[in-house]
């Protein structure tokens, strides 16, 4: 058993007590599987006494009469009365009520709270609710299930903020338990089936007890357990998922004609001229091959110019579909035996994953085990609970998609007439790199073929990466006298991240490399600087974790009026990480064996003699340290179940940089009631049985281990000219850093009518982050470009709205359940302003550098443009405001324009969001739909950017609808082609109204069909119970506010529809 | 049995927290440093990537290469674009590291100053600690000058109390925002700092990346040249002489390699190198046809500093980093050309000719060449200053000779560009020969901003 603390209740202390009292003890299970219901509600009718059941749904109670009425009520259950005409022990069954939500005891991690006492802003998600979305992690089935929780699109993978970002700079993410550590490595390493619950604690009362990791939330995850007392059960389940390839399409490119008439243009401008003659012999595109030809009579105009035509009508993007993409399909089996005898339970579980992915050449496989095991041993008062995690998993990225073919290494575009195969589906080269008469030549001169064919190179990679990772549990709980449990948990884990990618001599990257450290002898022989065979890149990253904890447990009950449970601990962390990463040329995979090379000369490259390059050196090791010291304390006191009182405080220590012993510390604390009016003698509303009030206040913190309060360098391997060791500043000094902290308070009210046909919980937060580590930027006289410390406040406040309404609840059955979260963000201290070119590129978030701008006064990620003035309606030049005068004089009206002047949109993230969840059951049939959406935000479509254009590169499909004459300047807003391209004159048109979209819509984000077999029903059946399903996910927008038909969320292009089939079965 | 749980419990949290202190001073990773010895902080000036290059700019806007109108249109970079055509805003909104890098080196030179003033060494540190010490004074030094030529107007002794200098900034205090000042506080912080390296530094260095009392000698009549103190100029010039005066034979350079010149040749008294720009790499960057001609047959520098590619194309390749970088350090070259001058100046011709002739006879085939001589002090100084364009081509002083030498009626000149038609022209002493300085520093530090 890994919860910790177990709220024992033993209700009278027989002192005092009277003769006339008598003991009635029992217990509450489900009748559903048996399982206890710990946190049941058991009332004695026509009095106040109520108690509430243990962890393990066992009560006791003194009775007068020995005829009493107890109510027993269980949320997710229905209510059950019982006589107990003389009876003294009793077991009782409640049956689950279906279409609510069964949040009964939440996990902190460090204890678990019946839902009844949780004065904090706990959200639970149960195994039905996990399981009804399909994927290989367990994260991305929190998405829309989950109020005030958000998955950030159009950024990193699984980027989640719980009501909104409480940081700037610092880690932005929850923090994830498992169990009762938080996790180190990537939580996707988790095989979702063994998920039994999973707990979000939002507010300071629920997560203070993580007290500095706690700032941006906490996400527990409890895993499945066996329970005493029941027979080996087993379970099997099975999915396979199928996604389509991506749409390349979505996003509106020019098109291939204009794409060939502009270097048409472009080359009689004599823009080609000097990539010609580059020295480096830079590439140019078949289109200008063709054009010099014909220019220098090496080819008949006619032909040029029929060939010319010919390639207008190919598309690369056909060809990308065709070849690099492949519908993406993922397997999924687990197996799990549980069960348990009265002294021991266990769970042992094994999980198999296999992904072939949408691009071509890339798959995902793991496989992971889990075993628990808990011993009830000296009459039950200790319990020894050890556990094994085990996780493997390989990956294969020999694909990095059509963004990695490129013309040149240094540009980041295609010319859109590549061909990547013939007719018969034979790989094409594509001009990449060099010039190809220049290619040809050095082939004939003895260099290695140096002609560049993306699908070969598919073939040739092989780049894995490779994870093992487990983690070993011994946990003791031990029973003392005087209501005091005892526990000591220790978690030993480790991890080892291996890639490898071995670029063969057959690989582009090696015959390029080969090639270009090759020099010619006058004599016409060539020199090799650079061995033949491959080159491996090898990168190993291994962990080890241990984490200690000690903790003692109270608690008590008196005269059934008073309840008491606390409990103290103190726990240690230490990480420890290092990594190695080598690069070995000449490598012979036959024998394993690599080349010396000479890393420290310089040689002259092939291509142009006159430039030089060391071979890149690629030995580098890190070593890191993470640790933790911590005392915690967490006490709930509860008056007759009416009144509950919470109190939890923290103090971590660490081993941050820089920062003297008596500023490693940070105490944080948070304090809470909850007021359970239906349980007042007066509250008599018989409609609404279940209502309470909760309220919270309290500080979490937030740790940012980049900074120090020293001038701190980082050390590199060796300089450009010296080869010597060199240092770089990464942190000025800074004697007053302080850790980060969170405010937030906390109010909600929960209610359920009657028979539970509505239910649910309302709340509202306000937060404050304080400290907050903010990257000030710098004027460059400064020598840093941004200074990095407590130089920012944010504020944030919000709502947070569950409802779950059983609108029909006859054989058909009809409910729903509506998420609703409104969160709001506004930096409230910042001191430092920067340009508007960064508030406008990056001030959303979205930029790729992954930056934040903060601006006082405005959330964290917000929407700015320059004023729009439309198009001149004589040349269709671009109109912004210069000093508020209608302006074609670029240069001023960007450096005139200010934070302050510019228009300033709304928040680049939801400020509404959540999910409409319908579930429709008949019979064995059940269907379910999940509607989210966002509203109240802003985003920036893309445009045509000439400068790219008039560099040849192409750009957006957006060009076609440019002014090109007058009068377009009615229907169009696309400026004109300019002559000469002018950076501040793109940018305003870019950055500028014009382009700024709502972001709000809502889509339907998946569907799952099930079906259900039991034994109940049809006994000839071979197992007790089956789940047939089908699930469809990423169905596609329902409404979106912005015209143009953009997803908001998905600039680049919707993630593929999906859709899976499985079985879920229980012997 | 409770003896059971808490015997380990106990000896767990004891043998834990009795190491507790040590536990919790692990370095989180070991590549980091607080950088307090002699070695990091020569850690910190070994970071030759930043510490060894200064801007280019004013390679770009000088008059001894011109680019086609194929090769205009090609540059990329809005600086290379409008700088060439001495256009008055040259950034369009971007920033440049011309400004920030110098202003970095300047953050760490201010780093190991201050550090070097908490430390305490032992006596047999204390010459490294001296060297250490003079070597951040001279990096400083150098980012400050070539600031002051790029973002600040010439100097001149009326004027340079009241004309803006460039910020300076003194402290590792990121704070601390530095005002403009006057181009006399920048020149006497420049020479002060100098004033005291000199006293420091070794008299050569292990690494020509690091500085040595030579550079510093060579720094200081680079300066007072600028300044047109020719008596001072000629002083320090001939003080680094005395130090290292090697001039290397290109007779036994190779005239048909790719980069005849090697980074490591003796002549290099420090090295620097520019901040890499397209348009110095470019084919199309063409050097002027009148000063390609000004090179005689015999003068080796016509085939080792150039690549003839036919057609009139004429490549720069004799770059003294060895790459296709430009350098921009200090060279005993110059010394001997900076010593010419200023005895030509004093009115000393004879002495002024010998310097000169020294130094060609090193860059001329082996036996053609001709002693120079000058019938007059005023002949030699014109003879000097024709070779001073010539040795020093695409070193980035012509465009200080430029803005210093066009005061003087007699060596004034305008310069201009031709582009896609139109005519672009400098006239002498324009408000174009300072550069403005980068938005992005006047938004934020809110300084003065240069008249264009």
């Amino acid at each position: 058993m890994k919860r910790i603390l177990q709220l024992t209740i033993i209700l009278l202390t027989l002192h005092g007590m009277c003769e006339a009292q008598q003991i009635i003890r029992g217990k509450v299970i489900s009748a559903d599987d048996r399982l206890p219901l710990p946190g049941a509600s058991v009332k004695l009718n026509g009095t106040s006494l109520a108690v509430t059941a243990d962890t393990e749904g066992r009560f006791s109670l003194a009775i007068t009469a020995s005829d009493s009425l107890l109510t027993i009520s269980y949320i997710g259950y229905k209510t059950k009365e019982i006589r107990l005409r003389g009876l003294t022990e009793i077991l009782v069954a409640l049956e689950p009520s279906p279409n609510t939500l069964r949040e009964v005891v939440v996990s902190t991690g460090y204890q678990s709270v019946p839902r009844e006492r949780a004065t904090g802003s706990f959200s639970q998600v149960d195994g039905d609710l996990l399981n009804r979305t399909i994927s290989t992690g367990v994260l991305s089935r929190l998405d829309g299930v989950v109020s005030g929780l958000v998955f950030n699109r159009n950024n990193l993978k699984n980027d989640i903020s719980i009501r909104g970002r409480s940081t700037i700079f610092a880690n932005s993410q929850p923090l994830i338990v498992l169990d009762n550590f938080p996790y180190e490595g990537d939580i996707e390493n988790i095989n979702p089936n063994d998920i039994e619950s999973v707990s979000v604690l939002k507010d300071a009362a629920a997560a203070s007890i993580w007290g500095s990791r706690a700032g941006n939330g906490v996400i527990v995850i409890i895993t499945k357990k066996g329970s005493n007392n029941r027979p080996l059960q087993v379970s099997f389940s099975s999915t396979v998922t199928s996604g389509a390839k991506p749409d390349l399409f979505y996003e509106d490119r020019m098109s291939t004609a204009d794409f060939i008439e502009m270097e048409k243009t472009l080359f009689v401008k004599g823009y080609y001229q000097s990539a010609e003659t580059s020295i480096n012999k830079a590439p140019l595109t078949p289109v200008v091959e063709l054009l010099i030809a014909k220019r220098d009579g090496k080819m008949a105009a006619a032909d040029a110019d029929a060939q010319i035509e010919a390639l207008k009508s190919l598309d690369v993007r056909d060809d990308f579909t065709r070849h690099l993409y492949r519908n993406s399909l993922n397997q999924q089996y687990a197996f799990n035996l549980n069960g348990g005898s009265e002294k021991q339970r266990y769970y042992v579980s094994a999980g198999y994953d296999k992904n072939l992915q949408n691009a071509v050449g890339n798959d995902y496989g793991r496989i992971t085990l889990n075993a628990s095991n808990t011993y009830s041993l000296l009459q039950s008062k200790l319990d020894l609970t050890t556990g094994i995690l085990f996780t493997q998993s390989n990956s294969r990225n020999n694909n990095p998609g059509a963004g990695a073919i490129r013309f040149d290494s240094g540009n980041d575009f295609i010319y859109p007439y590549a061909r990547l195969a013939d007719e018969s589906g034979s790989p094409l080269a594509i001009t990449h790199g060099y010039r190809n008469a220049f290619i040809q030549s050095a082939e004939s001169l003895g260099m290695l073929d140096w002609q560049y064919r993306p699908l070969d190179e598919i073939g040739v990679a092989n780049n894995r990466a490779s994870l093992t990772d487990y983690k070993v549990n011994a946990a003791l709980k031990y029973r003392l006298p005087l209501d005091f449990t005892a526990e000591v948990l220790y978690q030993y884990g480790s991890g080892l991240n291996e890639r490898t990618n071995l670029q063969s001599e057959e690989s582009y990257y090696t015959r390029d490399m080969i090639n270009k450290f090759t020099m010619l002898n006058s004599n016409g022989s060539l020199a090799r600087n650079l061995p033949f065979g491959g080159i491996l890149n090898k990168n190993q990253q291994e962990y080890t974790s241990h984490n200690f904890r000690a903790q003692l447990n109270y608690s008590r009950n008196w005269l059934a009026k008073h309840s008491v449970s606390a409990l103290a601990g103190w726990e240690v962390r230490d990480l420890h990480t290092s990594g190695t990463s080598s690069i070995t040329y000449g490598y012979n995979s036959e024998n394993a064996t690599g080349a010396i090379v000479d890393y420290l000369n310089s040689y002259s490259l092939f291509y142009n003699p006159a430039a030089s390059s060391r071979i890149l050196y690629g030995d580098g090791m890190s070593e890191l340290v993470d640790r933790f010291i911590s005392w915690y304390g967490n006490g709930l006191y509860a008056y007759k179940s009416r009144y509950t009182f919470s109190a939890s405080a923290r103090l971590d220590q660490s081993n941050l940089f820089g920062v003297e012993t008596n500023q490693k510390g940070v105490p944080l604390w948070s304090a809470g009631m909850k007021w359970n009016v239906a349980r007042e003698d007066f509250y008599n509303l018989k409609w609404l049985p279940e209502l309470a009030v909760r309220a919270t206040y309290g500080y979490n913190g937030n740790i940012d281990k980049s900074v120090t309060a020293y001038t701190t360098a980082r050390l590199y391997g060796n300089s450009i000219i010296t080869a010597l060791p060199y240092a770089r500043i990464i942190n000025a000094p800074n004697d007053r850093l302080r850790w980060e902290r969170v405010k937030i308070i906390n109010g909600a009210i929960d209610f359920e009518t009657r028979n539970g046909i509505l239910s649910g919980s309302i709340e509202y937060y306000r937060k404050q982050g304080k400290d907050l580590i903010g990257n000030a930027p710098l004027a460059p006289t400064a020598g840093m470009e941004t200074f990095r410390g407590n130089t920012a406040n944010t504020q944030g406040e919000g709502w947070d709205v569950a409802l779950h309404s059983r609108n029909i609840d006859k054989e058909f059955q009809w409910g729903t359940t509506l998420l609703f979260s409104h969160a709001t963000d506004k930096v409230t201290g910042y001191s430092e302003r920067s340009t508007v070119n960064n508030y406008m590129r990056y001030g959303s978030g979205s930029g790729n550098r992954n930056l934040i701008y903060p601006l006082e006064g405005r959330p964290l990620y917000a929407i700015y443009s320059y004023r729009w003035a439309g198009l001149d309606p004589q040349t269709g030049n671009p109109q912004g405001y210069a000093d508020g005068q209608v302006s074609r004089d670029y240069t001023a009206i960007i450096n005139g324009s200010t934070p302050d002047n510019v228009v300033y949109h709304g928040s680049a993230r939801p400020l509404v969001f959540g999910a409409l969840r319908n579930t429709f059951s008949w019979k064995r049939f059940s269907v379910s739909a999940n509607i989210s959406y966002r509203l109240g935000y802003y985003f920036r479509r893309q445009s045509v950017d000439y400068s790219r254009v008039l560099a040849g590169e192409g750009g957006h499909g957006d060009y076609s609808r440019r002014w090109q004459k007058p009068g377009d300047e009615d229907i169009t807003s696309v400026p004109s082609l300019p002559a000469v391209s002018n950076v501040n004159r793109d940018n305003l048109y870019l950055f500028s109204e014009a382009l700024v979209e709502k972001g709000d819509h809502i889509r339907l984000q998946d569907i799952n069909i099930s079906y259900d077999l039991k034994k109940a029903d049809i006994p000839s059946l071979p197992f007790s119970k089956a789940r047939l399903f089908l699930y469809a996910g990423n169905l596609g927008m329902i409404w979106q506010a912005n015209d143009a038909g953009l997803d908001p969320d998905y600039l680049a292009g919707p993630p593929p529809r999906t859709i899976a089939a499985g079985l879920r079965v229980d012997f | 049995m409770k003896i059971f749980i808490i015997i380990p419990i106990a000896v767990i949290c004891l043998t834990l927290l009795s190491c507790e202190k040590s536990f919790l001073e692990a370095k989180p990773d070991k590549a980091l440093v607080v950088p307090r010895t002699l070695e990091d902080f020569q850690n910190l000036m070994n970071d030759d990537a930043i510490m060894n290059v200064a801007s280019g700019f004013g390679v770009i806007g000088a008059d001894n290469y011109y680019t086609t109108d194929a090769g205009w249109t090609a540059l990329r970079s809005p600086v290379e674009k409008n700088g060439y055509i001495w256009a008055a805003d040259i950034y369009e909104g971007t920033t440049t590291s011309s400004w920030s890098t110098p202003y970095e080196q300047v953050f760490k030179a201010n780093v190991v100053l201050e550090g070097l003033d908490k430390i305490t060494v032992k006596s047999s540190q204390e010459a490294e600690w001296k060297r250490l010490k003079g070597s951040a004074l001279f990096y400083r030094a150098y980012a400050f000058y070539h600031l002051s030529q790029i973002f600040a107007a010439p100097y001149d002794q009326q004027t340079a109390g009241k004309s803006l200098g460039i910020p300076l900034k003194l402290s590792a205090d990121i704070n601390d925002v530095p005002r403009r000042g006057t181009l006399q506080q920048t020149y006497d912080q420049v020479i002060g700092d100098l004033m005291m390296a000199k006293t420091l530094l070794p008299r050569l260095s292990d690494y020509k990346t690091r500085p040595s009392k030579a550079a510093a000698f060579a720094l200081l009549a680079r300066i007072y040249l600028s300044m047109e103190d020719y008596e001072k100029a000629g002083t320090y010039a001939d003080s680094c002489l005395n130090v290292q005066s090697f001039l290397q034979d290109y007779n036994k350079l190779s005239t048909t390699a790719a980069r005849p010149i090697t980074r490591t040749n003796q002549e290099i008294i420090y090295q620097n190198r520019f901040i890499s720009h397209g348009i110095f790499t470019s084919t199309a960057t063409i050097i002027d046809s009148n000063l390609y001609r000004s090179y005689s047959t015999n003068d080796l520098r016509k085939r080792i500093f150039f690549n003839d590619r036919g057609n009139g194309v004429i490549n720069f390749k004799g770059s003294y980093d060895g790459t296709t970088n430009l350098f921009g350090g200090l060279v005993t070259d110059e010394m001997y050309l900076i010593r010419a001058e200023c005895y030509a100046r004093a009115g000393k011709a004879v002495d002024a000719m010998n310097d000169l002739n020294t130094l060609l006879a090193t860059r001329w085939k082996t036996g053609t060449f001709v002693r120079l001589t000058a019938p007059a002090a005023e002949d030699a100084l014109k003879i000097i200053l024709d070779e001073r364009r010539k040795e020093l081509v695409f070193r980035g002083l012509r465009w200080s000779d430029l803005r210093r030498l066009n005061k003087d009626q007699r060596f004034s000149v305008t310069l201009t560009r031709k582009v896609n038609g139109s005519t672009y022209s400098l006239a002498p002493n324009d408000k174009r020969y300072v550069y403005p300085i980068p938005n992005e520093e006047i938004v934020m530090s809110g300084i003065e901003q240069n008249e264009r």
